[in-house]
Order: structure tokens, then sequence, then C-alpha cells
């Protein structure tokens, strides 16, 4: 195994490899930033590219975008407030508070470091797994994918700012958002109005877009302000201040990638519900959880420790099995298919070399998107100090092109329009928003495990083995912060 | 308005009309007077410095957006066209796509790559949402169609097709789908029907590789799915490929038993066929619907020399994208026949899967 580890290194890091790289972080970086504009179009377009490269300067120049995309999201969802990717919308939370504090460079910093970090916990899960990937990918069916849902589901109850009434109730609302659609059973439309457009269901990209990004450019508009309200004293050091953080914190950072790379191994449901999760967490275990929401660090290292995580995570199955977890893996799934490797036993054996080139893309790519971007915070951060008015008509058109790009659809515009809307207000009366996003991201894949979980064993799946440790883990989630809840509703009680 | 003005204030004053605005009117209705003559003469120059839109009804990387931008990347100088580039429209298995196509202005600047089988049976079976009719668009050119295989576990102690008999007297068999009238569902009708077993079709699975990852824990039977995904899954150590869906031995996989050979009954012959039939579409290029003759020649004409093309068909080996094309004319008149006069049994299968 270690020889397969130092040739991939080994061929990584040739030139024409490495510059294969470069590119594709460039690439990544610029689509990374600019909401809604996702992976999977800009790798769709980079495949003609990779006709004729070999595997590995194939890997390098598409799982290197990958890789940067989503670390680039959080740029913008530090700065604007509105998530570059749907899998940065939980960076949004403390990210840009912090922003607004002035502290910009920090927070970008803390979350490049916080990536990079990730990016080698996820590395060290798939070199720890390749021995046992398969039977465990074999292992883990419907019903536990839908244990894996419900947990996330379970973090409603944490992520709801103490409103745990109206936490619930946003999560039902998002819940019957993601019943819209084509029943997966019976195909039979619900709530399309007999439009063609809704039978997918509503759109994730254009409804985080919208939810965030909405409340954002509407203050920026009405208010005279900039971004920061306040003056940042020392941009460009504020970045050192932000890695330092992320070791100094260094036990969220480390949960949140476990957790990143854990459920970033679940086809379809990992990337959105990750973030959230390792929020949550983060959120039940600290010592100060009440600064969580309005700029607390450790908040913004465990929604950035997961994202590349994640990636990490989601190649196993991909690896093993062909399995993609999201549509961005699924045109690395193509990419497999070009270069004529097949992903299986292969992969793990004779071309064990390219699996290790692939973790290596994922930790130099982190590497260097965070050299790239040192230069450029100083001027980004600047932009947190552009007059609102001036910066809003920019920000509105970004998020106008983004949404529709999604699915070349002027549809999903108007979805964002009214999440945009709903957004606004739910700010105005304080209700939280991200219970709504966990049900609709979790609402579908629900459904769709637990009619498959029943199809295939009927009611005997609450009983397998890993299903009876997620309902554990749910109970223990639920009781810790119903006990939380308590406490703190005696202790005002007293006072 | 304004220049109409301008004619009569610049000729011999007064109201009537002046003699150069009667030549102009006269040249006018000259002109569309024969239409035919003028298309005919711009025919093909009608591309120049324009761009065409070659719409895929999936997501990006999927099988259709890779031969749609293969296409898309030499059809274009073919045609003369400045450009001819991918959109991406995915909805609805396609549906949302085929029917945008069906009412664009049929001008040659929007093509599609159509999923032929899955439009067809829609049709057929009235499927909710369907606004076109297969027969009528203007069919440009067929660009790939490929054998349905039929895959079992790879666990599985279903060896072979003859098996599935015996092996559905001890058990209810299953099958993996990825909804009510993908072709995977159509095709685990069939194969009941053909066979006359009892199988449940076990449905709401995400994708293709979803099911196979199923089948190699053992969880379902079957799958229908196209013979290189199915072979893929096979190398990737999921499943096996036990049969094709077909009446008659393929030429291009003559070791692999075909369903047709197991059954006498000339109904079940035919159903067992009909798939096939509806699979001849494959992926195919096709326009809106009423257009100009020469127009469409132009298109078709195009498509003939991209397919001929030596860049073209090295790009096809180096991308792993074969071909088996066909021209647009013999194209059109067997999904005309077919649209016409298609199997009952099978429209009936189609209607009954609809009818929920």
């Amino acid at each position: 195994m270690l020889e397969a580890a130092l040739s991939g290194l080994l061929q990584v890091v040739s030139p024409s490899a490495f510059g294969l790289m470069l590119i594709g972080s460039l690439i990544g970086l610029v689509v990374g930033i600019l909401p809604g504009l996702g992976g999977p179009v800009a790798l769709a377009l980079m495949l003609p590219f990779t006709f004729g490269m070999t595997p590995i300067e194939t890997f390098c120049f598409l799982l290197s975008t990958l890789v940067v995309t989503t670390t680039a999201g959080g740029i913008t969802s530090i700065l604007f407030g509105i998530p570059g990717e749907a899998t940065a919308a939980a960076i949004v939370l403390d990210g840009h508070p912090m922003a607004k504090r002035g502290e910009a460079g920090r927070a970008i910093g803390a979350m490049l470091m916080a990536s990079l970090l990730g990016a080698l916990i996820g590395a060290l899960l798939l070199v720890a797994a390749i021995p046992v990937i398969r039977p465990v990918v074999l292992a883990f069916g419907p019903p536990e994918f839908l244990m894996l849902a419900l947990v996330g589901l379970t973090f409603i109850a944490i992520l709801s700012d103490g409103a745990m009434l109206k936490g619930l109730i946003m999560a039902c609302a998002g819940i019957m958002i993601a019943l819209v659609g084509l029943d997966p059973q019976t195909a039979i439309p619900r709530y399309t109005f007999g439009k063609l457009e809704m039978w997918d269901g509503i759109g994730i990209v254009p409804l985080v877009i919208g939810l965030f990004g909405g409340p954002q450019i509407l203050e920026l508009m009405l208010s005279k302000n900039s971004v920061a309200t306040s003056n940042p004293s020392k941009k460009v050091q504020g970045i050192w201040q932000g890695f330092v953080d992320a070791f100094v914190h260094w036990k969220v950072v480390l949960q949140s990638g476990l957790i990143g790379a854990g459920v970033g191994v679940v086809p379809g449901v990992g990337g959105s519900v990750a973030q959230f999760i390792a929020y949550g967490h983060a959120k039940q275990n600290s010592r100060k959880p009440e600064e969580f929401g309005k700029g607390s660090i450790e908040g913004l290292l465990a929604s950035s420790g997961n994202n590349n995580a994640k990636d990490g995570g989601a190649l196993i199955p991909m690896i093993s099995f062909g399995l993609p977890g999201s549509v961005s893996t699924a045109v690395i799934l193509t990419a497999f298919l070009i270069v004529g490797i097949d992903p299986g036993p292969a992969m793990l054996t004779e071309h064990l070399d390219v699996t290790f080139s692939m973790i290596w893309v994922t930790i130099i790519a982190t590497i260097i998107v965070m050299i790239i971007t040192i230069p450029l915070i100083a001027p980004l951060s600047r932009v947190t100090l552009v007059n609102g008015p001036l910066l809003a008509p920019f920000l509105l058109t970004l998020v106008v092109l983004g949404a529709y790009a999604s699915r070349n659809s002027l549809f999903d515009v108007w979805v964002m329009l009214a999440a945009a809307a709903v957004g606004v207000i739910c700010q105005r009366f304080r209700w939280p928003v991200v219970p709504l996003l966990l049900g609709v991201v979790l609402g579908a894949a629900c459904e769709r495990y637990f009619f498959l979980s029943q199809a295939l064993f009927g009611w005997g799946w609450m009983t397998r083995p890993i299903v009876m440790g997620f309902w554990a883990l749910m109970l223990f989630i639920l009781l810790r912060a119903l006990l939380r809840a308590w406490r703190s509703f005696r202790l005002r009680e007293r006072i | 308005m304004r220049s109409a003005h301008g004619k009569r204030s610049s000729g011999a004053g007064g109201t009537g009309a002046t003699p150069t605005a009667i030549a102009t009117v006269a040249g006018l209705m000259l002109v569309s007077a024969t239409p035919q003559a003028a298309q005919a003469q711009d025919g093909c120059e009608f591309f120049a410095g324009r761009t065409v839109e070659l719409v895929v009804p999936f997501n990006p990387g999927g099988g259709y957006d890779l031969y749609g931008r293969m296409v898309a990347a030499h059809m274009g100088d073919k045609l003369g066209a400045e450009n001819m580039i991918v959109i991406n429209r995915p909805g609805a298995g396609g549906t949302l796509a085929t029917n945008q196509t069906w009412t664009a202005a049929p001008d040659g600047l929007l093509i599609q790559l159509t999923n032929t089988s899955g439009m067809l049976t829609s049709e057929l079976g009235g499927a909710p949402g369907v606004r076109y009719e297969s027969a009528g668009f203007s069919w440009i050119g067929r660009v790939t169609s490929e054998a349905d295989a039929i895959s079992v576990g790879i666990d599985n102690s279903i060896g072979s097709l003859e098996d599935i008999r015996t092996a559905a007297a001890e058990r209810t068999l299953r099958f993996g789908s990825t909804g009510i009238g993908a072709d995977n569902y159509l095709g685990a009708q069939i194969i009941s029907k053909v066979l006359d077993v009892e199988a449940e079709i076990v449905v709401g699975f995400a994708g293709g590789q979803e099911v196979f990852a199923s089948m190699a824990r053992g969880e379902v039977d079957f799958f229908i799915s196209t013979f290189g995904s199915a072979r893929r899954a096979e190398d990737a150590g999921s499943v096996r490929i036990i049969g094709l869906l077909a009446a008659e031995p393929n030429p291009s996989h003559p070791d692999i038993e075909v369903l047709g050979a197991l059954v006498e009954d000339a109904g079940d012959k035919a159903l067992a066929g009909a798939f096939s039939d509806v699979g001849f579409g494959g992926r195919s290029l096709a326009a809106p619907p009423g257009m100009a003759e020469d127009r469409l020649q132009c298109l078709r004409d195009a498509y003939e020399a991209t397919i001929a093309d030596p860049d073209f068909l090295a790009d096809t080996v180096e991308r792993g994208l074969p071909i088996t094309p066909v021209d647009g004319a013999t194209l059109a008149a067997v999904i005309g026949n077919l649209m016409a006069n298609p199997p009952q049994d099978f429209v009936e299968l189609l209607r009954e899967a609809y009818r929920n």
C-alpha cells in the first residue's frame, strides 16, 4: 500500500499533473465564489479537455475543481452572507456576522485552515477505509440511509436557536416543500399545479441562494452601510489569526471533519446535511453555545471543517461501487469511464495508485487554494467596506444568474425570489431558517428510503444492528437537547 | 411607420402612394409570393453567423450530455453555423425539454438529443404531461442505440434466463426500478408477462447505480439497463449480465441469450421485441415540427457529414462513445410506423403503468 501511496504522490506532483491541478483550482475558485454557478456545469465543460489525458491527469484536473469549489463557496458566504455553494450555507451563520464585525480576514483564514484540516481527515479516513471499503458500503442499505437522514432531522432540535416549536414548524414546512414533485413510488405529481417544471421538485440551489441571499441583499439595499459595520483594524493579519484559531480549537475541527467524512459516505444525503450536523454537534458541545449564530469562531470552524472531509468521504462509495453522491461526483464518475477505468475492486488493487492520487489531489488542491487566496483576502475584505446600495445590484445579478444557471430554467429564478421573500419574513419575525433547509433536503431522502426499506424488508428494517445504533444516537441527541432546554427554562424561572 | 411617412413626403406630395412605394410593395409581394424560391436560395446559408442550440434533456456529465457535446463539437462546422452549443434542460425525465422543443420555432436554430424510447413509451402510454407527438418531430438522424441488458446480483442463485421460471416457483422475485414509466420498469413488466412469473417491482431508487449497489447487497434480483451500464456494474463486481431484452439475437453481442429465445408464443415474442423496437430510436437528433423541407435537409446533410468525418470518428473512439447512426428519413419512417401501429399488448402494458 505504501508504494501505491508514493507512486500516486509522485504522479500527482509531476509537472503536467500539477499544472492541471493549478488550472483546476483556479477554475474551482471562480466557480465556487459565484453563487449558484455550480460545480456540475463547470465540470461537464471541462470534461472534453480530459480526453487524451492519463487517468491521474484527469483526476488532478477535475477533482481539484470539485474540492476547491466547495472551499471557495465559503468565501462568498463569509463576505456577503450568500452561500457560494449549497454546501457552504452553514458557513454563513457565523462567518458573515464575523465579517460584519470587521473580522472578514480572520473568518476566511479560519475557514481555509479548517477546510485543509478537514481534507486531511477525510483523506485519512479514506486510506483507513481502503481494506474495509466494500463490506462497509455493502452494510449500508436504505434503512441505514433513512436513519442517517432521521438523525439529521433531530439536529433541528439543536439548531432552532432555542425556539424549538418554531424550528419544528419550519422543519415541517421544509418537508412539505420536499414533497413537491413526482411521488417516487407511484409517479403521481404532487403539488405541481400542472407545471412540468415542478415535477422534479423545488431545486435546492435556488432555495438556498434565495433564503440566505434575500435578507442580505435587502439589508444592503435598505441600510446605507457597507457589509462591515465596524472598521477592521488589521485586515491582513486577521488571516493568520484565523489560521491559529483553527489549531486552538482543534477538537471542533477534528469532530467536524469526522462527521463530514462519515456523512459524506452516504450517497445523495451527504453534502448539504453534513454541515448542519457538524454545526449542531459543535453547538451542543460548546461551552458558549449562545454565541453560535452571532459570530462564534467555533461555529465557523465546525461549518468549514466538514467541507472537504465530505469530499473524501464521498469518494469511498464512488471508488468502490461507482455510486455517486451528487451531480458533481456523477460527473467525476463519467471521467472514470472516459479514462477507461471502472470503479470497483480494481481501484483497490491494481489501480490503487490512482485511488491514492485522488486522495493527494484533495489535500494538495486545498493547499493551493489557500495559497492563492491569501493575497486575495485583503482586497476581498475591502469589498465588505463598499457601500451597501452600490454592492446590492451586483449581488442581485449574481444571485439571479446563479439561480438560473443550475438548470437553465427561468422557473428556478422565481423559486429563488419566493425563497428570498420567505427568508426576509423569517428574519423579520425571528423564525429560524436552518430547520426549513434541513426539512427540504432530508424530507425527500426520508420518504424515499422509508418506502424502499419497507418494500425490501417489511418492518424488519428497524431491528438491523446499525439501525439500532442510530436509534440510540437519536435518543441521545434528543435527550441532551431537551435537558439543556429544560435547564435554561428552570434558570429563567428562578430569575 | 416613420419610413412610410418619409416616402410619402419625399414623393410627389399628397396622400397617394408614390411610385417608389408602389415599387417597394410590389417587390415585397413578389418576394413573399415565392417563399420556396427565396428559402431555397438562402437554405443552408441561413446558418452562417448564427448559433444553434442543442438541447440535452438531462444533467451535465451523463451519457446524453457526453454524446450531445461530442456531436455539437463537430456538427456546427458542417452546418456552417458560427457555433453549436449544448444547453442542459433536465426535468420530468426528459419530457420537459421535449415539450419545449415541440413548441419551438422550426427555424433550425434549436435541435434536441432525444431519449427516444422514453418519448415514445410516454406518449403511447398516455403519460401525464406529454404535450407532443413523437411522429411529428423533424427527425435529423440517430446517433446511437444500445441493447438493453438483464442483469442479476452477483451472489444471486439465478444464473441464466432459464433459471428465472424455476426460481419464481420458490420465492417472489424482485426487480429494481427507478420509477413507474422508466425503461427499467417497463422492461420488468415485459419479462414478468412474457415468462409468466409473478414478480415484485421495487421502485424509488434514485438511479441505476443505487439499484446495482442494492443488487450487490442481495436486496433485489434483477435490473434492466443499457448494456453499457450493466457491463460497467459487472466490472465493478456488483452484477452479472444474464440476457438481453430482445426478440432476436443481437449482432453486437452474439453470445448473450435473448429473452425472445425462451418463448414460443408469437404474441409474447412480439412483446419481447416491442421493447427493442421502441429502443430503435436510441439517442437521436430531432428538431421542432413543421420545418421547411430544405432547412431539414441542411440539418440532415450536416449530420451525415459529421458521422463521415474522420476527426469525429476518432473522437468517438477516444471518448469511448460508440455510434450506430441511422439517417433521418429512415428514422422518421420507423417512428411513424411504430406510432401508427404499435403492438397492442405493449400499449396496454404502458397504459396500465401510467394509469395510476
